[in-house]
C-alpha cells in the first residue's frame, strides 16, 4: 500500500461491494446464521477425536490365540484363577509384551514378567470383580439382575480402540 | 428429529420434542462436570436450542460460570436485599418449612436468571441458554429434608415419594408452560436428598469422569445407587403411575490427555468400561484454555479463537454435542 489515499480508495471499493451485494450472499459472508461477525471462526477439517482403527498385521494364528486368552481371562472368576490361566501362556517377555499391547496396556521398558502379568490380570478380571463389588448387583442394560437403565441399551457406539502406535487395536 | 428439536408425529404434522431432564453426575469430585455441562449447554443454546440450567451443587461452579459473584451475591443469593434470594435453596427451604404464609414457595420460573452473555451471541439462532443458580448453605437443606422423611413414620413411603419428587413435579410444570428443549442439572458429587431429586425427575444420567482407577470406581458406585433409588422410588408408589426409569446415557470421558490425537497410554485402560455406554467423543485437557473461562461468563465453546488447539477442543465439544444430542433425541 504506497499511501492513504490509495487504501481509502480500497476501503471505499470494498464498501460498495458490501453495499451492493445480494442479501444471500451477504448472510453467507458473514456467516451461516448471520452471526459469523460475533462468533467464531468455523474451521474447516473438524478434528476427529473419535479413535480410529490401526492393526499392523498379526498372524491369524497368533490373533486367535490372544483372543481366546482375552476371553478365558474375561471368564475367570478370580484373579487367583486369571493368574493360573496366564501362568504358562507364554515363555518369552516379548510375547508377554505383545499380548499387553494387543490389550491396548501401557506396558514400559522397565515392566518386569510380574509387572506385566500383573497388569493383565488386573485389566480383565480385577477390575471387573472390583466393579460388581461395588454396585452389589446393580447394573445397566438387558443384563441387570434389578434395575434395567435405557431400556435394554448397551452402548451409544461401537467402541474401538487404537493403541498408541505401538500395539494393535482392541475391541473389548 | 430435527436439529430444530422438532418431530413428526403419527399425522406427520411437526411436533415440539418435549423438555428432556438431564441430570450430570459422578460421585468422585474435579472431573470437569461443570465444564461439560456449561459447554454442552452452550453449544446447544447456539444451536437454536432454548436451555435451561439448574445448578444443584452447592460449590455453585456452574452458577459462577455464567454469573458474577458480585451480582449473584447483591441480586440473587438473597444476601442483599431483602427478598432477593432467587437460588435454587430458597425454594428448598419453602419445602422443608412447608406452607408456610412468610416464606410462600416459589415457582421454579421465579428463580431463572438469563445469561446475557451468552443470549448476545445465541439469540440470533433462537437460542436461549438460562439458569437457576446454587447456594453455597444449599448443604444445608438436606437435614430440613431429612426430618419431612422421618417426620411422618406411619407414612414412611408416601413421604418418601414427596420428598424426593419435588424437582419432578416443578419441572414438568416448568416445561409445561416454559418453552425449553431441554434441561440439565448439575449435581453435586454425593447422592443426597436434593441429587435424588434430580435424579428422580430426569430422563436421562450424564456420568463425566475421568479416565482414572478412583474416577471408574465413582461410576461404579453412581449405578448402585440409581438402582437403589429407582426400586426404592418405584415401590413406594401407591401404584405403577409415575414409576420412573431413569436412563444412563453413557459415560462422558473428560479432561484426556492427547498424544498424537488420541488418549495417552496411561489414560485408555481406563476407558473401557464393562455393561455401561459409553461416549466416542471426550473433552480433552488443556488448562490454558478451560482455566479462565468461566471469568468471561461464556464458556469456552462459544469463543472466538485463532489457534489450532482451541479450534481442536472447540470441535471436539461440537462432536461430542452432535454425538449427547443423538442420545436425547433417543430418550423415551
Amino acid at each position: 500500500m504506497k499511501s492513504q489515499v490509495e487504501l481509502s480508495n480500497m476501503l471505499t471499493v470494498l464498501a460498495q461491494m458490501v453495499r451492493n451485494m445480494p442479501d444471500d450472499q451477504f448472510s453467507q459472508m458473514i456467516g451461516e446464521n448471520g452471526s459469523g461477525l460475533s462468533r467464531r471462526p468455523k474451521s474447516s477439517g473438524k478434528a476427529q477425536s473419535g479413535l480410529k482403527t490401526h492393526a499392523p498385521s498379526i498372524p491369524p494364528a497368533l490373533a486367535a490365540r490372544w483372543e481366546t486368552l482375552s476371553s478365558n481371562l474375561g471368564a475367570a472368576a478370580t484373579r487367583d484363577e486369571g493368574a493360573r490361566i496366564l501362568e504358562n501362556a507364554f515363555s518369552k517377555k516379548d510375547e508377554w509384551v505383545g499380548f499387553a499391547r494387543f490389550l491396548d496396556l501401557p506396558v514400559q521398558k522397565r515392566d518386569s514378567l510380574a509387572r506385566i502379568r500383573g497388569k493383565i490380570v488386573e485389566y480383565l478380571v480385577g477390575s471387573r470383580l472390583d466393579s460388581a463389588a461395588i454396585r452389589g448387583g446393580y447394573s445397566v442394560g438387558e443384563d441387570a439382575q434389578h434395575y434395567s437403565m435405557g431400556g435394554g441399551q448397551t452402548s451409544p457406539h461401537d467402541r474401538n480402540f487404537p493403541s498408541d502406535g505401538k500395539g494393535n487395536a482392541h475391541e473389548r | 428429529m430435527s436439529a430444530s428439536g422438532m418431530g413428526h408425529d403419527s399425522t406427520g404434522e411437526l411436533e415440539k420434542m418435549a423438555m428432556k431432564i438431564i441430570s450430570v453426575i459422578n460421585y468422585k469430585g474435579g472431573v470437569g462436570k461443570t465444564t461439560l455441562t456449561a459447554n454442552l449447554a452452550a453449544e446447544l443454546a447456539y444451536r437454536g436450542k432454548r436451555v435451561l440450567l439448574l445448578d444443584a451443587d452447592p460449590q455453585c461452579s456452574l452458577t459462577f460460570s455464567f454469573l458474577s459473584p458480585d451480582e449473584y451475591k447483591n441480586d440473587l443469593s438473597g444476601d442483599g436485599s431483602p427478598g432477593s434470594d432467587r437460588t435454587i435453596k430458597h425454594w428448598f427451604d419453602a419445602i422443608a418449612i412447608g406452607d408456610n404464609e412468610e416464606l410462600p414457595k416459589p415457582e421454579l420460573s421465579e428463580l431463572i436468571v438469563p445469561n446475557l452473555e451468552v443470549h448476545g451471541i445465541v439469540h440470533e439462532q433462537g437460542g436461549a441458554l438460562d439458569i437457576i443458580p446454587s447456594h453455597l448453605g444449599l448443604i444445608n437443606v438436606d437435614l430440613s429434608l431429612a426430618y419431612m422423611l422421618s417426620a411422618h413414620p406411619d407414612r414412611v413411603k408416601r413421604q418418601f415419594v414427596k420428598v424426593h419428587g419435588q424437582f419432578r413435579s416443578a419441572l414438568t410444570g416448568l416445561a409445561d408452560e416454559a418453552n425449553y428443549d431441554i434441561a440439565l442439572i448439575d449435581c453435586p458429587p454425593n447422592f443426597n436428598i436434593v441429587t435424588k431429586n434430580g435424579i428422580v425427575a430426569s430422563d436421562g444420567i450424564l456420568v463425566p469422569a475421568k479416565p482414572d482407577y478412583l474416577s471408574t470406581l465413582g461410576i461404579d458406585y453412581l449405578v448402585r445407587n440409581l438402582g437403589k433409588l429407582v426400586e426404592e422410588f418405584n415401590s413406594s408408589l401407591p401404584s405403577d403411575k409415575g414409576r420412573i426409569n431413569p436412563v444412563i446415557m453413557g459415560v462422558i470421558f473428560t479432561m484426556i490427555q492427547v498424544y498424537r490425537q488420541h488418549p495417552i497410554g496411561a489414560q485408555r485402560p481406563y476407558m473401557f468400561l464393562e455393561n455401561v455406554p459409553t461416549f466416542k467423543n471426550h473433552v480433552r485437557e488443556n488448562k490454558t484454555i478451560f482455566a479462565d473461562a468461566p471469568e468471561d461468563r461464556v464458556p469456552v465453546v462459544l469463543h472466538g479463537y485463532s489457534q489450532r488447539t482451541h479450534a481442536g477442543v472447540v470441535n471436539e465439544i461440537e462432536s461430542l454435542t452432535d454425538e449427547f444430542w443423538r442420545e436425547v433425541e433417543k430418550l423415551p
